[in-house]
């Protein structure tokens, strides 16, 4: 209505000139209708729903009461069904449980049955001695205990004394079954557990039978019979075990060892004895195919007797099929393998790669020997341990070879030092032969020869240009480098990893005589001037030969030794350096002897002195005695040079020492001087005598007159001599303003120092001072 | 008498062993016969145009034998007298190797050089003069022939090698100059069959 009043009051506020009595005719019928519409509901309301609305509240009230009453009456209804049902549930169940007692008790019954009725037949089978049967029947009464045994809360006393008679009769069972064994297989033992002895081994036997003692007529299957039973009750193992181990040990094991040792098998009705006989042989160890055939003669016989026997009755029992020979195989088989090994193909490894071919022939008779042993069922198929090791000779060779080498190389560098052999340029270690490694590359050498020709220097070098200089070297290490040359030419003839390995070995001797060699003799070597000199000259070779090693072998080694790895040039410093500071260090050793003895001399001051005078001519004695022991040690060992050079430096040592201590004097009168002369005239003219470098005297002159050349300072001494019988205008003339020989040797100070110390304080001697410049 | 002396020179006397240096020039000069092993040396006065010369005469009285002579004996040289033996042709060919070491000891390389054929008295010739002449201008060294009676001879072969030496004059009067540098004094330079061998001492 309102929506009206603004639509009429909108219009009216335009202004505009409607009709308003349709308008308010329209809203007087409105208000009518609205009338009608609320006298209407009114009434509705008062009237017609009130009442309904009582009526239904009565009726609430009343289906509560009736619900009241019905729940009351299910209550009761509850109440007295249930006490009822209680009871009929307890009933059920007590009946239940008395039927599966009943019913249990019945099963263990019905088991206890079975037991009884188990051992029972075991009983009577094992008094027929059909062994197979009975120890079916005692296991089944077994697992009849146990089923019993795993019910709980289940006590029977009877179990107990039950379980006590299976173990008897299973006790009774294996005793019969072992006492059956030991009839079919006797074993006669030497007396003493040693088995070690060829002479006890001797005296083993084994009395196979396959018969048993007594004659019945089911004979055939009773060893299997036996051997079957003992499976089944799960003993065969350790009866196995017992006797494979004998057989290990008494048989097969001094069979593999001693090659002395052939089977002597000796057939009997009852069956065969197998014994030994021993028969003479040079081998030291047996040869593989002879061991092979042994083995296979013995395991044959038993595999016929003992073990292939049972196989046929046991193709008849369903399940648990037990391959005899499989569980001896199992038992023995590594063992054999590997006293195989240990005892005869490590022996039979060839030293020689020249015989490396031959061994085709071990390796088939291995593969044999297995297919054989895998052929009796001894083995199982994917067994090849042999074979593996034989097929592996190369690898086997080089290692053997390798220790050896490595040993006898050892015992080379521990041996004396002082045995020696004279090496001249003219030795030779006798190389062996190698091929061309290609035909090519020696035409392609061949042919700038030619044209080299042409070019050739007129003047050639000595042959020895590059020879080591005659000397004397250990014997030992002779043998050595023979050695190293032996396993290098080995190492051309075998295959590519064979020998790398050879070739590092070689290396390897190299690298053990430096650290065992200076070790080893260190005590002779600091004590011994000789040995240090033989050792030098040891290294010194070993270097020289070292130069060339690689190079003569390389073309003939594998990769990656062909390029440029097989070298030994890289140890010829330490080589030479080895030897060389053995040599100084004896060197220094010696100085200082001759220093000491010379310090002695009472630094050569008053020599009018008679005491004085004394002590230094024994020191100068001592020295030159010490020379000429040196002198004769190291001749004929040393290379004639390096002896000059050792001797020179060794006797310049002394004489340097001799001018440093005149040259110091403060005073020197004309006694001393004279008396110093004759102590210098000793060492020059016995000095030169202490070179000895050849062994024949005659050929040491020249040695002796090269004196000067070896001794640095042999001139300054010899000038020293004439400065101390000269005059002053003599000393002059010899100086020669800076030009005469005094001057080449000695400096101003000295000249002056031993013009003041020899002659009094004068003009004359001023003035010759002054001409000294 | 020493203050007139214009100045000392170092004159070296070599030569193949046998040649006869010392008895031919030694002993016109000073009697003596040198002591073997050591090097044998005398001081002269000799005077030339008027000019008083000290010579210090080194002679190796054998020592050539050992092969080398020290490296002292040449240094300082200003001068060498080089002799073969005229019956010996093996020591005139060996005459390379005299000059071959004094090029590679002297400490100068304007040495004054003295070529003396010795003992033509002798009848066995094997050197001729011209032969000898040829050499010495090849290397320009003064020539002469000399023997054990030609005692002239050497003294005039003393006398024209100090007059070349003085006439040379930076040779003898900056001598302490003109040395360079000196490495080592002793370096030795000992040949042989050295190989793989260590040289250590």
């Amino acid at each position: 209505m309102a929506s009206f009043v603004t639509e009429v009051l909108a219009s009216s506020g335009r202004l505009e000139k409607e009709d308003l009595g349709t308008k308010i005719n329209r809203l007087s019928r409105r208000v009518e209708e609205v009338k009608g519409e609320v006298c209407d509901m009114i009434n509705k309301k008062y009237d017609e729903f009130l009442p309904s609305m009582q009526s239904a509240e009565y009726l609430v009230t009343q289906v509560n009461n009736l619900n009241k009453d019905v729940d009351l009456l299910k209550l009761r209804i509850e109440n007295e069904v249930q006490n009822d049902l209680k009871v009929a549930i307890s009933e059920f169940t007590e009946l239940k449980q008395q039927l599966e007692k009943n019913t249990i008790i019945l099963a263990v019954l019905q088991q206890l049955q079975e037991f009884n009725s188990a051992i029972e037949k075991y009983n009577l089978t094992l008094s027929e001695r059909n062994y197979i049967s009975a120890a079916e029947h005692l296991e089944k009464a077994q697992s009849c205990l146990k089923t019993l045994k795993s019910r709980k809360g289940f006590e029977l006393q009877v179990l107990k004394s039950l379980g006590i008679e299976l173990t008897v009769q299973k006790q009774n069972m294996l005793y019969h079954l072992g006492e059956e064994w030991q009839k079919m297989a006797v074993w006669k033992l030497p007396p003493s557990k040693d088995y070690s002895s060829l002479e006890m081994i001797l005296k083993t036997e084994l009395h196979l039978c396959a018969l048993p003692s007594t004659d019945e007529s089911r004979s055939g299957p009773i060893l299997g019979s036996v051997l079957q039973a003992l499976a089944i009750l799960g003993e065969l193992n350790t009866k196995l075990k017992f006797f494979s181990q004998l057989l290990l040990n008494y048989i097969l094991k001094p069979l593999v060892k001693y090659p002395s040792l052939h089977v002597l098998v000796e057939s009997q009705p009852q069956g065969v004895i197998v014994r030994f006989e021993s028969m003479k042989t040079e081998l030291e160890h047996p040869s593989p195919p002879q061991v092979f055939m042994k083995l296979k003669l013995v395991l044959g016989l038993l595999h016929k007797h003992l073990l292939d026997a049972p196989l046929e009755s046991q193709k008849v029992l369903e399940g648990n099929k037990v391959v005899l020979a499989e569980v001896l195989g199992d038992l023995i088989w590594e063992e054999i393998s590997e006293a195989i090994i240990k005892d005869c193909l490590v022996y039979s490894i060839p030293t020689n790669s020249s015989k490396l071919e031959l061994y085709e022939e071990v390796i088939k008779a291995t593969e044999e020997f297995e297919n054989t042993l895998k052929g009796m069922r001894y083995l199982k198929g994917d067994a090849t341990e042999l074979l593996k090791y034989a097929r592996n000779v190369n690898a086997h060779f080089a290692s053997k070879k390798c220790q050896d080498v490595i040993v006898t190389a050892r015992n080379l560098m521990t041996s004396e030092i002082h045995n020696t052999v004279k090496i001249t340029p003219e030795s030779k270690v006798t190389l062996p032969k190698l091929q061309s490694p290609s035909g090519e590359k020696v035409k392609g050498q061949k042919s700038p020869s030619h044209e080299a020709s042409a070019l050739e220097n007129e003047v050639k070098l000595s042959p020895h240009t590059f020879s080591l200089p005659t000397c004397r070297i250990s014997e030992s290490v002779e043998k050595l480098m023979q050695l190293a040359y032996q396993t290098l030419s080995e190492a051309t003839a075998s295959n590519p990893p064979c020998s790398i390995q050879l070739f590092y070995t070689v290396r390897n001797i190299f690298h053990l005589f430096y650290d065992v060699v200076p070790t080893y003799h260190k005590q002779n070597l600091q004590k011994l001037p000789q040995l240090s000199a033989i050792h030098h000259n040891n290294c010194m070779y070993i270097a020289h030969h070292l130069l060339t090693l690689g190079h003569q072998f390389r073309y003939h080694l594998p990769a990656p030794l062909i390029d440029g790895a097989a070298t030994f040039v890289d140890m010829v410093p330490g080589f030479r350096r080895l030897g060389t500071e053995t040599f100084l260090a004896q060197m220094r050793t010696q100085k200082e002897e001759l220093l000491d003895r010379l310090s002695n001399a009472r630094s050569f001051s008053n020599m009018e002195d008679e005491e004085n005078y004394n002590a230094a001519h024994k020191a100068i004695r001592q020295v030159i005695h010490q020379l000429s022991c040196l002198g004769k040690v190291w001749q004929d060992v040393l290379p004639v040079t390096l002896y000059c050079k050792a001797m020179g430096t060794l006797l310049n040592t002394a004489i340097t020492e001799m001018i440093s201590k005149i040259t110091a004097l403060q005073d020197i009168s004309t006694e001393d001087g004279e008396r110093l002369y004759a102590l210098c005239r000793t060492m020059v003219e016995e000095g030169p005598l202490v070179f000895t470098p050849l062994p024949e005297e005659s050929k040491n002159k020249t040695f002796q007159q090269e004196v000067p050349v070896y001794v640095q300072k042999w001139m300054k001494f010899k000038e020293l001599m004439i400065i101390l019988q000269a005059n002053l205008q003599e000393i002059i003339d010899r100086w020669a303003d800076g030009k005469g020989p005094i001057a080449t040797e000695f400096s101003t100070n000295e000249v002056k120092n031993l013009i003041r110390a020899l002659f009094q304080n004068t003009e004359r001697r001023a003035a010759a001072l002054a001409r000294i410049k | 008498m020493e203050e007139d002396i214009l100045t000392t020179l170092k004159i070296l006397i070599i030569g193949e062993s046998g040649v006869g240096k010392s008895r031919t020039i030694s002993l016109h000069f000073f009697n003596t016969i040198g002591e073997l092993g050591s090097v044998d040396f005398k001081v002269k006065t000799i005077s030339v145009d008027g000019n008083k010369a000290k010579l210090a005469i080194w002679d190796t009285a054998g020592q050539e034998r050992f092969r080398t002579l020290t490296p002292s004996y040449y240094r300082g040289a200003q001068g060498v007298i080089l002799v073969y033996d005229v019956t010996r042709r093996d020591t005139f060919v060996k005459l390379d190797n005299w000059l071959n070491e004094l090029e590679t000891y002297c400490t100068r390389n304007d040495i004054v050089k003295m070529l003396v054929g010795n003992k033509i008295d002798k009848d066995n010739r094997e050197v001729d003069r011209n032969e000898g002449l040829k050499f010495a201008r090849k290397h320009s060294m003064l020539f002469i022939e000399a023997s054990a009676k030609t005692k002239d001879g050497v003294q005039c072969a003393f006398e024209e090698l100090v007059e070349k030496i003085i006439q040379t004059p930076g040779l003898w009067e900056s001598e302490s100059h003109n040395r360079g540098v000196r490495l080592s004094d002793e370096a030795g330079g000992r040949g042989g069959t050295c190989s793989g061998y260590c040289s250590m001492l």
